[in-house]
């Protein structure tokens, strides 16, 4: 693997988070913690290919879980098939203990299951602040009875979620951005919009694919911290990365695909020493 | 003002009124929404033949000449009440061939169609409404109770301005409310839209639908104005004077559309009526569509949002005060699709 600019700050911090990951891993095995999505035995194929195939995995309800493998190991395939973007041929999805298999995407999201995109996928043309608002899956005034009503239908409750989200915008130091339309933020800010847009949701579990695409290194660092804040909240978060150095520091548990199919699970740790998974990505 | 002035003028008015109804409808779709409806002329159609029909009474009405199906004689508001509920029925099958499970390029190819079909429907059909022929001697809704002609006039532009005052209420109510956020964003990027919980193919299917009917309500105020409706009142061109109406006074701006109607549809098309008669017979009214085609592209390049933008939307007031604002970049260069 080549040097990555997050490798000094992992150098000093490595053997540090390895243990901590360890004591969290024994801490787990204890308490049994439950499992908030279930992916059976799913498969998709395009056109008589197979871009998933018989995978299947559990992501827990607590910490960060991350989804690793080579390119056109059919990551970005199964977040789509598991947030509702394409139909599944085959298998099961359950979420928070419900099937959730062939249901479109915004059912899916409003059941708690919010997704970001590997290209940033923000409102172009609307400000940083609108863009969160959208977020909110059910308020009052989205309805055309309440919008004819008019304006005192829906007022109060819309005040209340702006300041929802001017405190988010705080906390993820945005605060000076709530105007900007989102097309004109950087790489790394497009990122933590859609961060926080997904939290106005205020959904049980995010699935983030690759959000470190295409962010520096400072900001990369940022993001990495606001998700380890937001999983110790207990939010369950399930992430496709591709930097390694970012999976070892804030990711709980990793799910490695090849070729369609989930190849193995576990800690990071456990993984370097599996030796199929060694072959297939990690050498 | 001479009364030719005056009636010249009430024209205008009734005129003005009709259209911004429609272009404002149309900008809720294409504006607000992204929806690319080129067969927006259908709905305004659709209205205007219902409200003839529904005023002519029976067939066998004025000796019989016309024909058509579902005569009535209903008074007046209801007559376009009725008119914009029919444009929005038949805005649903439409809807769903050609909006809630298209986008972009295959809607506009789809419904420029859809179209092109309609007016051959209305021409071939002769039963429905009367064929190439077209609908006439549609009475003029109240007019009984008005003594001189001029009086009239006066009191159809306060109906039809009273028309548009509902399609502003009714506009500006969705696009000004959080269900106008949800339709924004549908417009700037249907998957994040949807991967945020909003149902996109229900909420363009209402957009299309609620669109549709205004456009009944502004056909049925034009033809009870104009007395009769007929293929040749809305080929399918019609729409890109809507279109450039919009593109012109600024998408996604109801100023914006109204300054748009008042140089598009009513300016540019009644200064050209002035110009001198060159070539063949018939030669400047080609030449208005060559240049409401150059209008449209000039603004396309050079001014893609138009002369009043869409408003960048701001919250003022609540408990957390943003102070460290950056500065706004306003930036129009930036065309018509967004960068998402």
């Amino acid at each position: 693997m080549t040097a990555s600019p997050l490798q000094g700050e992992l150098d000093d911090n490595v053997v540090q988070r390895r243990s901590t990951l360890r004591a969290e891993e024994q801490g787990e095995a204890m308490t049994t913690s439950s499992e908030i999505l279930q992916v059976e035995a799913l498969g998709c194929s395009f056109g008589g290919i197979f871009a998933v195939q018989d995978a299947s995995f559990v992501v827990k309800s607590e910490g960060i879980t991350g989804l690793i493998g080579p390119n056109g190991a059919g990551k970005s395939t199964i977040i789509s098939l598991v947030a509702g973007s394409t139909r599944p041929d085959s298998g099961s999805v359950r979420f928070a203990g419900e099937d959730i298999t062939g249901l479109k995407a915004h059912q899916i999201a409003r059941k708690g299951l919010v997704r970001t995109f590997q290209k940033s996928n923000l409102f172009a043309r609307m400000t940083v602040l609108e863009n969160l608002l959208v977020g909110v899956t059910s308020m009052k005034g989205d309805s055309y009875v309440d919008a004819l009503l008019g304006r005192w239908r829906w007022q109060q409750a819309e005040a209340k979620l702006v300041d929802d989200a001017r405190e988010l915008l705080v906390r993820f130091k945005m605060d000076r951005y709530e105007d900007t339309y989102a097309g004109e933020l950087s790489g790394g800010e497009k990122r933590m919009v859609e961060l926080m847009r997904a939290m106005m949701a205020q959904p049980k579990m995010l699935i983030l694919d690759e959000p470190m695409a295409g962010v520096n290194p400072t900001r990369a660092r940022e993001i990495g911290g606001h998700l380890r804040e937001l999983a110790d909240e207990g939010l369950a978060i399930l992430v496709v990365e591709h930097e390694m150095v970012f999976i070892e520091q804030v990711c709980n548990r990793v799910i490695v695909m090849a070729q369609g199919s989930v190849l193995a699970e576990g800690t990071m740790a456990e993984l370097r020493r599996n030796r199929e998974v060694i072959d297939a990505y990690l050498s | 003002m001479s009364s030719l002035m005056q009636f010249y003028v009430t024209e205008l008015l009734v005129l003005f009124s009709v259209n911004i109804i429609a272009v404002w409808a149309l900008d809720l779709q294409f504006g607000v929404t992204g929806i690319n409806n080129f067969g927006f002329i259908i709905f305004q159609s659709v209205g205007a033949y219902a409200g003839a029909v529904f005023t002519l009474g029976s067939q066998s009405a004025n000796g019989g000449f016309q024909h058509f199906i579902g005569g009535a004689h209903l008074p007046y508001p209801w007559s376009v009440v009725a008119a914009g509920i029919v444009a929005g029925i038949v805005a649903i099958p439409i809807g769903h061939m050609g909006i809630s499970r298209l986008r972009g390029d295959y809607q506009a190819i789809v419904m420029l169609v859809l179209a092109v079909m309609a007016v051959n429907i209305a021409n071939a059909a002769v039963n429905i409404v009367n064929g190439p022929a077209g609908l006439s001697l549609v009475p003029q809704p109240l007019v009984q109770f008005f003594h001189s002609s001029l009086e009239y006039a006066w009191v159809y532009v306060a109906l039809s301005l009273v028309w548009a005052l509902l399609a502003f209420y009714v506009v500006r109510g969705v696009t000004a409310a959080p269900l106008g956020r949800r339709l924004r964003a549908i417009r700037e990027s249907e998957s994040a839209a949807s991967a945020l919980g909003i149902n996109v193919a229900q909420m363009k299917m209402r957009v299309f639908v609620i669109g549709a009917m205004l456009a009944g309500v502004s056909g049925a105020v034009y033809v009870q104005y104009l007395g009769s409706w007929g293929p040749t009142s809305w080929a399918y061109t019609e729409t890109f004077v809507f279109f450039t109406a919009i593109v012109v006074g600024g998408t996604g701006n109801m100023l914006g559309a109204a300054l748009g109607v008042a140089l598009v549809p009513i300016a540019f098309q009644e200064l050209t009526r002035f110009f001198p008669n060159v070539g063949y017979p018939g030669m400047s009214a080609s030449l208005q569509w060559v240049l409401i085609g150059i209008l449209m592209l000039v603004f396309m390049w050079f001014r893609p949002r138009g002369l009043i933008p869409e408003r960048r939307r701001t919250f003022r007031g609540g408990k957390v005060l943003a102070l460290r604002k950056a500065p706004v970049i306003e930036s129009t260069s930036a065309g018509m699709s967004s960068d998402g």
